[in-house]
């Protein structure tokens, strides 16, 4: 698995694995994907640059297709503490705009306010390969951060979404075997 | 090797580093200076701020002076940061002169030219402030062109309502820092 770059973080009770992926395995590894549409809708309206929000609609792309999580992060703040984020659609979902300060300081989501931050910095899409472990329960996804830009050229927006590649609800029968 | 709580490794672009929270205990074994047989700056300040605790709570922000109280060589090593705020990029550092990144007093964290490191600082000074106990970190990074391994240890301090005000905190180098 080629990457560029990854976080490691590891606590008594969780461990957070993140490889960022080269942009190239975008069209490879989510070629049948909602991620896969998302990014070659990105890739269309983008230009030289980012895309356009207002050239960007991934409503518009995704029909009635559904992924496990689609959100829309406003990064126009200064403070990332300040960005808000609405569901556009997902399980459990969030209507209103939330701001991200007003989360807890898990590590999912401190992790997050960092990809944003450096997402919004680079312009760049970013694929991720995810492993999360909290205590028993596992999660491994995959997602995508795909920046916008407002008239005057700023980072306005962060489009997410992510599937789950495995979910292990209870890891007690591997423990057994350790 | 020391316990610890937490180890953060990064690397991507223009940051490389390994973050690692260690058990404050462990850091009064460590920071004696083993050549002239006293404590280090770090554990100077901690001791400092020991003496000045009270019934279980953390020293008041406005009796606690380690610029006065510690020697001038312990004292340099010595900086602060104002909690009050609830966003954590929103604190802002004093008596932060910084080798590397620039003179950063009397600045807030939104404003350092790294925001990444920023970032991670800013997580780090909001957990302490939140379980108002010390924290002792490790760090080793490349951040831009700048490489250095440090210890910080941070102290809380509170208002007479018991709120967390100021972060103090000192630093000792492990190794030099060098331009890359």
């Amino acid at each position: 698995m080629s990457n560029e770059g990854q976080v490691a973080i590891i606590t008594s009770d969780q461990s957070w694995h993140c490889h960022t992926l080269q942009e190239s395995e975008i069209e490879t590894q989510e070629r049948d994907t909602t991620l896969g549409t998302l990014y070659r809708l990105w890739r269309r309206v983008r230009g030289s640059d980012i895309p356009k929000e207002d050239q960007f609609d991934p409503q518009a792309v995704l029909g009635n297709g559904k992924c496990e999580g689609f959100l829309r992060f406003s990064t126009e703040a200064l403070n990332p503490m300040d960005y808000t984020f609405s569901t556009l659609q997902s399980i459990g979902a969030i209507e209103e705009s939330v701001a991200l300060g007003t989360l807890d300081h898990s590590i999912q989501n401190r992790e997050l306010i960092l990809d944003l931050l450096y997402c919004g910095h680079l312009r760049t899409p970013m694929y991720q390969d995810i492993n999360h472990v909290i205590s028993l329960a596992e999660y491994h996804y995959r997602r995508l951060l795909l920046p916008v830009e407002n008239g005057s050229g700023a980072v306005s927006g962060i489009f997410l979404c992510y599937r789950m590649v495995e979910e292990v609800e209870n890891r007690q029968r591997d423990r057994a075997f350790l | 090797m020391y316990q610890e709580l937490e180890r953060i490794t990064e690397q991507r672009a223009g940051i490389v580093q390994e973050r690692r929270m260690l058990q404050v205990e462990q850091m009064l074994d460590r920071e004696l200076n083993h050549q002239t047989g006293r404590d280090t700056a770090v554990k100077a300040l901690f001791r400092y701020w020991q003496s000045m605790c009270g019934n279980g709570r953390p020293p008041f922000a406005n009796e606690f002076m380690p610029r006065e109280k510690l020697n001038t060589l312990d004292a340099r090593w010595v900086s602060w940061i104002d909690v009050t705020q609830e966003n954590p990029f929103n604190f802002i550092l004093y008596d932060h002169p910084g080798a590397f990144f620039g003179n950063h007093s009397n600045k807030a964290l939104i404003q350092h030219p790294f925001k990444m490191h920023a970032a991670r600082c800013a997580f780090e000074y909001e957990f302490c402030k939140r379980i108002r106990q010390p924290t002792y970190h490790e760090i080793t990074q490349t951040v831009g062109h700048c490489h250095r391994s440090y210890v910080r240890l941070l102290l809380p301090t509170v208002d007479i309502s018991g709120n967390v005000q100021k972060l103090f905190y000192a630093t000792r180098y492990l190794t030099e820092p060098i331009a890359v």
